[in-house]
């Protein structure tokens, strides 16, 4: 009797502490949610809510501002399960930053498709918004904020597409995360207008294929974007500037293949465009400008095709590291820009002889990764000049038909200061407060 | 004070001070110019450290010349031999002396970038934390090189030679010690490297640019190899502060100790 009396009591015990549990459980958004009918806009007020809450039917959930969802830092703060739903507008904060559980958590973790995340903020989480084994979704100028670069190790990424197809992700501005975004097994994702600064890499692809990835801007990472193992990808209109450091790179592509990389801009980066183990990749159309090297190349890159990109004022335009290899700086009578005097007899445009682009510090970036600080020291020319007249520099690059630099207009701005310091020499010269301008004579 | 008032006027008279004020002006002006092209950005920062780039070449030139004809013309003008006669010992006048040329040389200079910085703010996004540290690295740039100036000025007896040297010394510390880096890198190993990094770090014109790329954030100090990372192992304005302290009273000392009799007519 006694023990079928604590039976019932244990059994009482248990469904009243799961009663409490879930009690606990629901929060007052979370009931907001359950209450709107499918289909439903739910209009969140100008308030912080308790996260966390589940999304499980196609619904509308819109903020305003000062809305804001702050998660318990133990699991994801918004999950969505359903499809079509939309977030529009609120901040997202506190995901678990666990590294040792089952999961790895986000702001958003979208697992339901046709999804659209707009105009949220979102900051002190692990992941900002994860899409995993989902497709069609839309993410639209969101902010995601990590915990900068010191504690890469410990943060995850801005956006991670994961397994998740025909994705548009467009306008959102990542920084200091792990990567900004980064998309594994995911093909046919279109990535546009985004900005990553103060990542590890703006934009990562590892094993990605069929993606179109345009006009997003890359500052101030260790590396602007790398594709890694992904195939058929059209790079178009983005820009890699300010990504400095030893290793730092604009792009990196490596292990990958028909990579279309049109019209972008490399400006001051470390090395502007750097290409490792990859084959038949396009780059054309793209402007390398003030980089210490301009086109990094490994013997291993081989069968690249280069056309009308323009080399201005790198240290070093391109660097052919390892050994030779089959990559074409012409093709169809066309090649690239080099900024460099040359002949046109013919008037069509294209140098009369071929430009060959020799350095000598291919072996030295080969043989130690420290060469690459004296890229702007002033010794370099010299080093350069020396080992050619020695017969010491390699060959880079031989372009058969350069393009004609084009004719670069003189600024007002240069006419003007020209005009002001030329004026102000007159005058002095004039008054006689220059006399030593004139040769011979005394003062 | 008599000093610096009588550095001043000398200088302001000579027109050393001046064309070198205007050669750098007027190249900072198409540098600046030029950066309006830049990523927006950084483009500022990206000025600076062409700006440093070009001073490379400018700064030591005028600063080793002007100091050193300065002290060359106490010599010539018989001041020097009054002043130590007199009251002067060897070290006070050279230290005198020293600081007479660095006050109002880095002065000069500094005054020249801060009408520079109308420019800046002018066509470019200005940022003053980022000018600042500029402004820090070209007052250790001028310290350093018076004080070369300062003791060339002291060592050689005529003015050919004094011209010889201070060419000398600016080819040897702007081109020529990095060249010898360049032909001994393939010999720098992961055990050696400590030592690399001393001798590279103590070469003025490294740590200055190490460490403005590090400050204008043009040079990440994350995310770098082990070799890297061996390789910095301290903080750039320690080898800064390093550099500021050691070759001024390097030189200054040398100069103290390695005084010349005079000067011989050429």
């Amino acid at each position: 009797m006694k023990r079928m009396i604590t039976g019932i009591t244990l059994i009482i015990m248990a469904i009243l502490g799961a009663q409490s549990v879930q009690a606990a459980e629901t929060n007052e958004l979370q009931e907001l949610i359950d209450n709107t009918p499918e289909k439903g806009v739910l209009e969140l007020e100008a308030k912080t809510y308790e996260g966390n809450v589940v999304i499980k039917k196609p619904m509308t959930m819109k903020g305003q501002k000062g809305t804001k969802i702050h998660g318990d830092k133990k699991a994801n703060v918004v999950e969505i399960e359903s499809d079509h739903v939309t977030l529009d507008n609120m901040e997202i904060r506190y995901s678990g930053m666990s590294r040792s559980s089952d999961e790895e958590y986000s702001g958003v973790r979208v697992m339901g498709n046709h999804t659209t995340l707009k105009n949220l903020t979102i900051s002190d989480s692990y992941h900002g918004i994860y899409l995993n084994r989902t497709k069609e979704n839309t993410i639209q100028g969101n902010k995601i904020t990590g915990h900068g670069t010191e504690v890469l190790g410990n943060q995850g990424y801005g956006i991670f597409i994961n397994r998740a197809g025909r994705n548009m992700v467009k306008d959102n501005y990542i920084e200091k995360t792990r990567d900004g975004i980064y998309v594994e097994y995911a093909d046919n994702n279109e990535i546009v207008n985004n900005t990553a600064v103060e990542t590890r890499y703006g934009l990562h692809y590892m094993y990605s294929n069929y993606n179109i990835f345009e006009g997003n801007h890359f500052n101030r990472n260790v590396g602007g974007a790398a594709i890694m193992h992904s195939d058929h990808i059209t790079l178009k209109d983005n820009t890699f500037s300010y990504n400095q450091g030893s290793r730092a790179f604009g792009l990196i592509i490596q292990t990958s293949r028909d990579i279309h990389v049109l019209q972008n801009e490399f400006h001051l980066n470390q090395r502007g465009l750097y290409l490792e183990q990859s084959t038949s990749n396009l780059i054309e159309k793209n402007d390398f400008f003030h980089n210490q090297i301009g086109v990094e190349v490994w013997a291993s890159a081989t069968a690249h095709t280069f056309i009308k990109n323009a080399f201005y004022k790198n240290n070093t335009n391109v660097l052919a590291v390892g050994g030779e290899s089959n990559n074409e700086w012409f093709k169809g009578g066309v090649g690239n820009y080099w900024n460099t005097p040359m002949l046109d007899l013919n008037d069509d445009k294209i140098g009369d002889s071929p430009f060959e682009n020799t350095s000598s510090l291919s072996t030295l970036v080969e043989e130690n990764e420290l060469a690459y600080l004296f890229l702007d020291s002033p010794a370099i020319t010299i080093y350069e000049k020396t080992n050619e007249l020695l017969s010491n520099d390699q060959v880079m690059a031989i372009d058969k038909h350069p393009l004609m630099s084009k004719e670069k207009q003189i600024k007002p701005i240069v006419i003007f200061i020209s005009i002001i310091i030329a004026g102000t020499l007159i005058f002095l010269y004039r008054k006689g407060k220059l006399p030593w301008l004139t040769f011979g004579k005394k003062d | 004070m008599a000093y610096i008032w009588k550095e001043g006027l000398e200088q302001a008279r000579g027109k050393g001070l001046w064309l070198g004020l205007g050669v750098l002006m007027l190249a900072s002006i198409f540098i600046i110019a030029e950066a309006r092209s830049f990523p927006a950005d950084l483009g500022f920062e990206a000025m600076l450290l062409s700006l440093f780039d070009t001073n490379m070449y400018l700064v030591p030139l005028f600063s080793l010349f002007l100091a050193s004809f300065s002290m060359f013309q106490e010599k010539e003008m018989k001041t020097a031999m009054i002043l130590l006669t007199k009251k002067e010992s060897n070290w006070t006048y050279i230290l005198k002396k020293s600081l007479a040329v660095q006050i109002v040389i880095t002065s000069a200079f500094i005054g020249a970038y801060f009408v520079l910085a109308l420019f800046m703010k002018g066509f470019l996004a200005f940022h003053l934390q980022s000018f600042l540290h500029f402004l820090l690295i070209t007052i250790v740039f001028l310290l350093i090189f018076n004080q070369i100036g300062v003791f060339l000025g002291t060592v050689c007896k005529t003015k050919m030679q004094l011209v010889g040297a201070n060419i000398l010394i600016w080819f040897v510390i702007v081109f020529l010690v990095d060249l010898v880096f360049l032909y001994f890198l393939p010999a720098i190993t992961f055990d050696n490297l400590r030592l690399f990094s001393w001798i590279y770090f103590l070469d003025p014109i490294h740590t200055m640019r190490f460490y403005l790329e590090t400050k204008l954030n043009l040079f990440g100090l994350s995310h770098m190899s082990r070799l890297m990372e061996k390789f910095v192992f301290m903080a750039p304005w320690k080898f800064l502060a390093i550099n500021a302290f050691l070759w001024p009273t390097l030189f200054y000392f040398l100069s103290v100790f390695i005084k010349s009799g005079g000067t011989r007519q050429n």
